[in-house]
């Protein structure tokens, strides 16, 4: 073990493929972390995380030249033998993907430790200081020390699911104090992660950002064609490992996930993007789903048999899906499970800079009793003096409340049925919005999903919100529900009734009784955040004042941001998305401002010619 | 001065469009007359890392993982 004398700065970075970010932890802890599309204000942004980086630096009031370690979270070569091989399997076939990948290889990320080193080179204040070390760790052992490390565990079984990191698409892993031992994984190009993608491409979503869509989209469906992707596509064992039928995949020597033979197996042509959903499209969704959540139950009870363990920790883009990660807890046989909250690649940062804590300093784990995530609330706040610029710099009508006033009018504004953006301390790690840059509703209203979906966020109106639910409350609304801090799992509303499938998807809605309807899903579950008094004060206040009003413990809680749009970082970027959109009452810190109230005609005009997602 | 600068403007096009197409015809050569060979070679003789067949017998597919030495986070491979 080596003898620590002053403090030890790690940077964790991830980039150059989807969502890059960067963390940062002191000591073993995390201070800091960020996604780079927050900054740039580009979704899924894959660039280098300078902006994200030089937040971090702000916040730890550090230099680059106090970080002792830069880890990067892949293996830039394994990855590229992974794409080489790829191509001695199928060549002659695949000269278009061959054209497309290996020159930005050859140019960039082949050699990606000189990329780094020129980016980390423009931070630094003396132009001859010395750079930190760089390391490097595998793509699944980043995710796997993502789900293990900083959860409240000494112990766990851990499992990690995704599309794809060097070579291996699904891994099993053994988690005790520091030392984190691979057990067993599935290589590329059998993946979990992809076949999920595949069928998000074939319903017409965007790979890599619709996927949520797809899970959204299911429960309008009854799963009629799982046989047939059991029977053809995916070879699924007892044990969780499977391979897939790469007859129907074209990812490994083209730039599409699907071949022709794959629509001909369902009958149906792949659905043109922003066309209306069939019955087929629900179903095929619900197919997909329910062989996920079967691949997830079999990943685990394996992953528990092998272990022994009765905790369980996830982390990977799969991991994201809470619809398979409720039948994990429900049916594996955990006591307890712990899920990343940023699962996806942005998390590998977190994870390779605990891996060069713990693996390579060999630091000790210090005492833990819950997760070291912080509510995912890792990113940049605004004092009150920048939020007044801001908002004076616009010229807004504004006013600033104490505490208990403002939980007071924005709870009043509520029960009125305005929709409030709420802009509140660090912004979150993470793709979920927690309360921190949350667009909040009254989930009562039979109209306000279609209110928020149509003409504040402009996206399909077949998604229904989220709902943050006060943690003390949670179990009189909700059947059985599971600690979800960062809105991971599903559970069902009580006293609902779900709808029946194979109506249209509005029929459905209409049909559905809840006494929640814009959070309740046609089969009467809910995405919920349950929201602790000690993570979330001023978000606690806001939803105990709201119940005491109303009955009602829990407010909608969707993303701060337009469709297309990254969620919101700055007061200022808050203020774009107010002045674009029918948000009625923003509030940012202490200051609210009213829509109607703004005197300048700029603040009624709406934007609406936006990107799809 | 204009002249000049126009001039280059078209000599640098030129150069990309000579060094593209270069490229690309180094890419498609490397691709079929390196590549394919190789493939059909390793595909015939050896066991190739991309497992492209199904075995409805096995009773898995789980590869055994290997631990990272203890140097693995020094280096990108």
């Amino acid at each position: 073990m080596q003898k620590m004398a002053v403090s030890t700065y790690i940077l964790g970075i991830s980039c150059f493929y989807h969502d890059s970010a960067a963390s940062l932890i002191k000591d073993g802890e995390v201070l800091a972390a960020a996604q780079e599309e927050r900054f740039t204000r580009v979704r899924h942004d894959s660039s280098f995380p300078i902006n994200a980086i030089k937040f971090l630096l702000r916040q730890a009031n550090i230099t680059i030249e106090d970080i002792q370690i830069v880890a990067y979270y892949d293996k830039p070569f394994i990855t590229f033998e992974r794409l080489l091989e790829s191509h001695l399997a199928t060549a002659p076939k695949g000269l278009q993907l061959y054209l497309k990948t290996i020159p930005v290889w050859l140019s960039r990320k082949l050699d990606i430790k000189s990329e780094i080193k020129r980016n980390l080179k423009s931070l630094r204040k003396n132009k001859r200081s010395k750079l930190p070390e760089l390391l490097f760790s595998a793509h699944h052992q980043s995710h796997a020390a993502s789900a293990f490390y900083p959860s409240p565990f000494h112990d766990a079984a851990v499992l990690c699911v995704d599309g794809v990191g060097e070579w291996a698409t699904t891994s099993l892993w053994q988690g005790h104090d520091t030392k984190l031992t691979p057990i067993k994984e599935l290589h590329f190009p059998h993946s979990l992660g992809l076949l999920y993608s595949s069928f998000t491409q074939y319903l017409g979503f965007k790979v890599d950002s619709g996927e949520y869509k797809l899970m959204g989209l299911a429960p309008y469906g009854r799963p009629k064609y799982a046989k047939k992707i059991r029977d053809e596509l995916i070879d699924l064992k007892d044990d969780g490992s499977f391979r897939l039928n790469m007859t129907y995949f074209g990812y490994l020597e083209s730039t599409q996930m699907i071949h022709s033979k794959f629509t001909q197996l369902f009958g149906q042509p792949c659905r043109k993007p922003e066309t209306r959903f069939s019955e087929f499209h629900c179903d095929i969704a619900a197919s997909i789903q329910e062989v996920t959540n079967q691949a997830m139950i079999r990943l685990a009870s394996h992953a528990r048999s092998v272990t022994g363990q009765k905790n369980l920790t996830l982390a990977g883009g799969v991991a994201l899906n809470c619809v398979a990660n409720t039948q994990v807890f429900q049916k594996a046989g955990f006591e307890q499970v712990w899920i990343q909250p940023a699962a996806g690649d942005a998390g590998g940062s977190i994870g390779s800079a605990y891996l060069a804590w713990h693996q390579h300093l060999k630091q000790p784990m210090k005492k833990k009793d819950k997760d070291q995530m912080q509510g995912a609330q890792l990113g940049p706040d605004f004092g009150r003096e920048q939020i007044f610029q801001a908002v004076t710099a616009s010229n807004l009508v504004y006013e600033e409340l104490s505490d208990s006033d403002l939980t007071e009018q924005v709870s009043n504004e509520l029960v009125k049925q305005s929709v409030v953006g709420w802009f509140q301390g660090r912004m979150e790690f993470g793709p979920r919005a927690l309360g921190q840059r949350s667009l909040l509703g009254d989930p009562r209203s039979p109209s306000m999903q279609d209110q928020m979906n149509l003409k504040i966020k402009f996206r399909e109106s077949f998604r229904p919100f989220a709902p943050s639910v006060l943690a003390e409350k949670a179990a009189d609304f909700f059947e059985e529900p599971s600690i979800s801090p960062y809105m991971l799992f599903t559970a069902k509303v009580k006293k609902s009734t779900a709808a029946e499938p194979g109506q249209s998807l509005n029929d459905q809605r209409k049909s559905l009784t809840s006494d929640y309807p814009a959070i309740t899903h046609v089969d009467t579950s809910a995405r919920l955040q349950t929201v602790d008094k000690d993570i979330s004060p001023k978000y606690h206040q806001l939803l105990e004042s709201f119940f005491k009003k109303t009955g009602c413990p829990m407010l909608i809680n969707t993303s701060f941001n337009l469709r297309g749009e990254p969620i919101v970082c700055t007061p200022q970027d808050a203020i774009n998305c107010f002045m674009n959109s029918n948000i009625d009452v923003l509030v940012l810190e202490n200051f609210v401002i009213h829509k109607s109230r703004q005197t300048d005609p700029v603040y009624h005009k709406y934007q609406q010619d936006l990107a799809p997602d | 001065m204009t002249i000049f600068k126009r001039l280059f403007h078209y000599w640098k096009l030129f150069g990309k469009t000579v060094f593209h197409g270069l490229a690309l015809i180094l890419l498609v050569f490397t691709f079929y007359m390196v590549l394919t060979p190789l493939g059909w070679l390793r595909r015939k003789f050896s066991k190739a890392p991309v497992q492209l067949n199904l075995d409805p017998e096995a009773k898995s597919y789980f590869l055994t993982s290997h631990p990272e030495s203890n140097d693995s986070m020094t280096t990108p491979y």
